[in-house]
C-alpha cells in the first residue's frame, strides 16, 4: 500500500549516530525523535529506576542550556515536548514550527554532548522528590497500580532485566547519587549508542547540515556493552493475591510467549482481538455479556528485546468469583484451540489492523517514532508495509499453532478488597 | 568548526501557515455542518452532536442520559447489538458514543470507501435503537460496578466532588454523569426510552466532520443515511448554576493516604466572552504549561509534586477555572500556601517577556491544532458547540497577538475568585488540619467518598 511506504533518507554520523529523515511539508511543523538504546534492563540491580530517573534529569539543564529553559525555549517556539523510559530504550522527542527545527536540533544535541557539567545535587535531590511523587500518584496511590510491576516481578527472575518496575522500588529511587548518574550518562549516553529521526517540513540538505553541526564534534567515547539475557520457562505456575484499596476483585493470567517481531507475535495479536477486540470478542461475549460475571475483560500480547507474554484480565462484578472467570477463560481458550476459528473473526481482526495502520499515519510524531522503532527493532525504519503484511499473512492454523505457549505454566494474580483479608 | 552553543539558534523566517477552508453545509431538511476537505489519507472523522445530555436527567433519575447513550448502540434497525458491532468492525471502522452535561456526541471514523456504509449503520443506531430489557440490565449493572470503582480513585473522587460544588445543587451542570448509586438503581428500561424519544430522537443537532471525501459526496450521503430524522427544536437549557458566596473547603479523609488530592477554582465566565484570549493567555502564564509557574514552583523547585496544572472549563453558557495537582501528604499545608499566593500574584505581576513569551507560544503552536482528522472535527466542534463566528480560527492569532498586559491581568482578577473559591482536598486529614485561619475559608465540610456532606465545622 502506497500510504505506507514512506520516502526516507538513512545514514549514520562519523561517531555512530543514526539519522533517518523523513520529509513531509503537509504542515509548517518538524518533529525530532531520538532513541537511546538504553531503558531499565540496564538499570543496576540495587539501583532500579535510574534509566528512567536519568530521563527526568535530561530536562534539568546542560552546560548551554539553563535548568528550566529547555522546556521554555521549546515552548516558547510553539512547541510541544516529552520523553519516556520503557524496559528497552528511553526516547525524547520534540515537536516544533519548522522553522524551530535548529533550536531543537541544538537543545538534544547540548544535553546528549554537554549534560555532566549542568549536573548538581540540587538538581538531582529534587527530580528524586518529583519521581517519588511520580510512583506515589501513578502506582502506590492507585487501584491496582502495583498491577505491572507484580505481573514482571512473578513472571522474571531477579536477574532478568525485566523483573524489576521501570519507575523504580522506592528504596532504590530515594538511593541515587550523583555517581550513579553520571556513570550511567558517560555509559549509555553516546552517539553511537542512539538513533534520531527528523520528520516534517524541511530542506533535506540543510536538515543534514544542521544535524553534523550540532552532533558531528560529540565523541563516542567507549563501546557499549551488549547485554545477553536468555528468558527461562517458568517451572511451576505461580499465584499471588494482592489486598488492595480496590472494591471489585480482577485477575489476570498470563503466559510467557515470544521477544519482538517474532514470526507467532502477529497470530497471538490477532488472538486478542478474536479473545476480547470488541463485543463479539469470544471471551467478552461469555463472561461479560451472557454470563456477566465480569465488568471487562482484555487480552494482549506484551513483547520487547528480552521476553514476552500474553495476557488475559477480567474485572469480577460485584459478587461474582474469580475462580469460575478463570475457569471460563481457560475453557475458552480450549475451545479456541481444538476447535474452529471462523473465517469471519480473522477478517474482522484483519480489517481492523489494517484501517488502524492507516488511521496511525496521521500524526508526524507517531510516525517519526515509529520509524524509530522499526529502525531500533528491525534495523529498517520503513516496515510499516511489511508489518501489516506480516499481520495479512496469518492464518487459522497459525493461531490455533498458539496453543503450546498456553500448555505451560503461567502466573494468576489476583487484587482482592482490603477488607476480604484473613476471611478467604 | 567552532560552533558557538552559548548562542541559542534564531529561528528562520516563520514558515505560512494556510487555514483549511471550513465549508458550511445545510440540508433542505434544515440539518446542518460543518466540513473540511482533508486529502492526505483516505479517511473520513464524521461526528453526529445531539444537543442533549446529563444535564437533562430528571431530579432523582441522575445518569439516565449516560445509560442511554451506552445503550443506543445495544441493537438498532433489527440488528442486535452484537451483528451491529460485527458490521463495524468487518469495515475497519469504529463508532464511540459518549455524552457530557449539554451534549451527546456519535463519532465515527472509517476509511473512505468504508464511508458510505458505516454512516448508514449510525442512521440506523440513531434512528431505530431497540432498547431490550435483558441489554438495559446487564448495562445497568455495569455502571453500577463502575460507581463502586469509582471510590478507591482519589482524582476522581476529587474531580467529582470540585464540579458537583462549583456547580451547586440547583444547577446539573456539576453531576456526575454516571449518576448517584441511589438515582442509578432507580432507573428503568422505559427511563431510557422516554429520554431517548424526548431528547434524542427529535433533539436538536447538527454535524461536524472532516474527511477525503467531497463535500457534495458528504451532503449526499448524508441525506441517503442520516437525514430521515425530523429537526426538533427541544433547546430547554439547564437552569445556569449560581455562584456560591463563600470561600468552601471539601474534603474526604484517606486514612494512611500518602498524598493530598487538590483541586481549587471557582465558576467563570462563558467560552464566546469576549475575555477569552486574555484567559488563555493568563493562564498560560498561570499554569497552562510545564514551565508555568505554579507546575515550576511546586514540581521543579519544590519537588512537593509530579505535576500541577490550571485551565478553564466551559459549559455553553458558563464555565470554571480550576487548579489541579497532587503533593505528598506532608507538604501539603506548604503546597496550598504557595498555590494560593500565585492565585494572588497572578492579579497583580505579569512581566513583559512573560505576556510576550504566552502569546508567541500559543501563536506558533497554531498550525499544529490542525494535523489529525480527529484534531480537525474537535476545531469544529467547538465553533459548533459554543456558537463561535465561521471567522473565529482566522482571527485566533490576531487575537492572542492583542492582548496587553492589563488584559491579561484584568482578565485574572476578573476569573479567580478568591471570596467564591471551592477547594476541595481529598487524603489524610491530618495533614491539612487548622486551614480555616491560614486560609480563611467560612467553611470547612468533611464529605464521603460520593460527594455526601458528613460533618460541617
Amino acid at each position: 500500500m502506497k500510504i505506507l511506504s514512506l520516502d526516507y533518507e538513512k545514514y549514520s554520523l562519523q561517531n555512530g549516530l543514526e539519522v533517518i529523515l523523513y520529509q513531509d511539508a503537509s504542515l509548517p511543523i518538524a518533529v525530532v525523535n531520538l532513541w537511546y538504546n538504553v531503558g531499565s534492563s540496564r538499570d543496576p540491580q540495587n539501583k532500579t529506576g535510574l534509566a528512567h530517573l536519568f530521563e527526568h534529569m535530561m530536562f534539568q539543564g546542560s552546560k548551554h542550556v539553563k535548568k528550566g529553559e529547555h522546556f521554555k525555549f521549546v515552548q516558547d517556539s510553539g512547541g510541544t515536548l516529552n520523553a519516556s523510559t520503557s524496559f528497552d530504550v528511553t526516547n525524547y522527542f520534540e515537536k516544533i514550527p519548522s522553522d524551530y527545527l535548529e533550536t531543537a536540533l541544538w537543545l538534544e544535541s547540548d544535553r546528549m554532548g554537554f549534560f555532566l557539567e549542568a549536573l548538581t545535587d540540587e538538581t538531582l535531590a529534587n527530580q528524586i522528590e518529583v519521581v517519588k511523587n511520580e510512583r506515589l500518584e501513578r502506582y502506590d496511590n492507585q487501584p491496582y497500580g502495583l498491577t505491572w510491576e507484580k505481573i514482571f516481578g512473578l513472571l522474571y527472575d531477579e536477574k532478568h532485566p525485566y523483573h524489576a518496575p521501570t519507575i523504580g522500588y522506592m528504596t532504590h529511587i530515594l538511593s541515587y547519587n550523583q555517581k550513579d548518574v553520571g556513570e550511567f550518562f558517560n555509559t549509555y549516553y553516546q552517539p553511537r549508542n542512539a538513533s534520531i529521526v527528523v520528520a516534517g517540513d524541511f530542506e533535506a540538505e540543510e536538515a543534514k547540515d544542521l544535524i553534523e553541526k550540532y552532533f558531528g564534534e560529540i565523541n563516542s567515547t567507549k563501546e557499549v556493552s551488549q547485554l545477553f539475557s536468555q528468558d527461562k520457562e517458568l517451572s511451576a505456575s505461580k499465584n499471588e493475591i494482592v489486598y488492595d484499596a480496590v472494591s471489585l476483585e480482577k485477575i489476570l493470567l498470563v503466559w510467557k510467549t515470544e521477544k519482538i517481531f517474532h514470526k507467532n507475535n502477529f497470530a497471538l495479536d490477532i488472538l486478542s482481538d478474536i479473545l476480547t477486540g470488541s463485543k463479539n470478542g469470544r471471551l467478552h461475549n461469555i463472561l461479560v455479556l451472557r454470563r456477566e460475571l465480569a465488568l471487562q475483560v482484555s487480552a494482549f500480547q506484551f513483547s520487547g528485546k528480552y521476553g514476552g507474554f500474553f495476557c488475559v484480565t477480567a474485572t469480577a462484578k460485584p459478587g461474582k468469583s474469580l475462580d469460575e472467570i478463570k475457569k471460563i477463560i481457560l475453557t475458552e481458550l480450549d475451545n479456541l484451540f481444538k476447535h474452529d476459528i471462523t473465517t469471519e473473526e480473522l477478517t474482522r481482526s484483519k480489517n481492523g489492523i489494517k484501517a488502524n495502520f492507516i488511521y496511525g499515519m496521521q500524526s508526524l510524531d507517531s510516525v517519526a517514532n515509529q520509524l524509530n522503532h522499526y529502525n531500533f527493532y528491525l534495523g529498517e525504519p520503513n516496515s510499516f508495509s511489511n508489518e501489516l503484511s506480516l499481520y495479512e499473512k496469518v492464518e487459522k492454523e497459525s493461531v490455533k499453532k498458539c496453543e503450546a505457549y498456553f500448555d505451560k505454566p503461567h502466573v494468576d494474580l489476583r487484587f482482592v478488597p482490603k477488607d476480604q483479608e484473613g476471611k478467604l | 568548526m567552532i560552533i558557538d552553543r552559548a548562542t541559542p539558534p534564531q529561528s528562520k523566517e516563520q514558515a505560512v501557515f494556510h487555514l483549511p477552508q471550513i465549508q458550511q453545509i445545510t440540508l433542505p431538511s434544515g440539518l446542518s455542518g460543518l466540513f473540511i476537505e482533508k486529502a492526505k489519507l483516505p479517511m473520513v472523522q464524521f461526528m453526529f452532536v445531539v444537543s442533549t445530555g446529563s444535564a437533562m436527567d430528571a431530579v432523582g433519575k441522575s445518569g439516565l442520559a449516560n445509560l442511554t447513550a451506552i445503550l443506543i448502540d445495544e441493537g438498532a434497525g433489527g440488528l442486535s447489538a452484537l451483528e451491529l458491532n460485527n458490521q463495524f468492525e468487518m469495515l475497519g471502522s469504529s463508532i464511540q458514543i459518549s455524552i457530557n452535561h449539554e451534549f451527546m456526541y456519535f463519532t465515527i471514523l472509517s476509511l473512505e470507501e468504508k464511508f458510505s456504509e458505516t454512516l448508514s449503520l449510525l442512521g440506523k443506531i440513531i434512528s431505530q435503537p431497540h432498547f431490550e430489557q435483558n441489554e438495559f440490565l446487564r448495562e445497568k449493572s455495569k455502571v453500577q460496578a463502575q460507581l463502586l470503582n469509582l471510590k478507591n480513585e482519589p482524582d476522581s473522587i476529587a474531580d467529582r466532588i470540585f464540579e458537583e460544588e462549583v456547580f451547586g445543587a440547583s444547577s446539573k451542570l456539576g453531576h456526575l454523569n454516571l449518576g448517584k448509586e441511589k438515582d442509578v438503581e432507580s432507573l428503568s428500561n422505559d427511563d431510557v426510552k422516554n429520554f431517548y424519544h424526548s431528547f434524542i430522537e427529535t433533539g436538536m443537532a447538527g454535524f461536524v466532520c472532516a474527511g477525503s471525501l467531497k463535500v457534495d459526496e458528504l451532503k449526499n450521503l448524508i441525506q441517503k443515511h442520516l437525514d430521515n430524522r425530523q429537526v426538533g427544536n427541544n433547546s430547554d437549557s439547564p437552569k445556569l448554576p449560581i455562584p456560591g458566596k463563600k470561600r468552601r473547603l471539601y474534603f474526604v479523609h484517606k486514612n494512611n493516604a500518602q498524598q493530598t488530592e487538590i483541586r481549587i477554582g471557582n465558576l467563570s465566565g462563558r467560552r464566546r466572552d469576549t475575555d477569552f484570549y486574555a484567559k488563555t493567555v493568563m493562564n498560560t502564564i498561570l499554569g497552562g504549561q510545564f514551565n508555568s509557574r505554579i507546575n515550576f514552583k511546586l514540581r521543579e523547585k519544590k519537588g512537593f509534586t509530579y505535576g500541577a496544572t490550571s485551565y478553564f472549563a466551559y459549559r455553553k453558557e458558563c464555565g470554571y477555572f480550576l487548579l489541579t495537582t497532587s503533593v505528598q501528604s506532608e507538604h501539603t499545608f506548604e503546597a496550598l500556601k504557595d498555590i494560593f499566593y500565585e492565585l494572588k500574584q497572578i492579579k497583580n505581576v505579569i512581566s513583559t517577556e512573560e505576556l510576550e513569551a504566552a502569546k508567541l507560544s500559543i501563536i506558533r503552536k497554531f498550525p499544529s491544532n490542525f494535523e489529525t482528522y480527529y484534531q480537525l472535527v474537535s476545531g469544529l466542534n467547538t465553533l459548533y458547540t459554543y456558537d463561535l463566528p465561521a471567522s473565529y480560527f482566522n482571527d485566533y492569532p490576531s487575537n492572542i497577538k492583542a492582548i496587553t498586559i492589563g488584559d491579561a491581568l484584568t482578565a485574572a482578577g476578573d476569573n479567580i475568585n478568591e471570596e467564591e473559591m471551592v477547594a476541595v482536598l481529598v487524603g489524610d486529614k491530618t495533614a491539612f488540619r487548622n486551614l480555616v485561619g491560614e486560609f480563611g475559608f467560612d467553611e470547612i465540610i468533611e464529605m464521603n467518598e460520593e460527594g455526601e456532606r458528613l460533618i460541617s465545622l
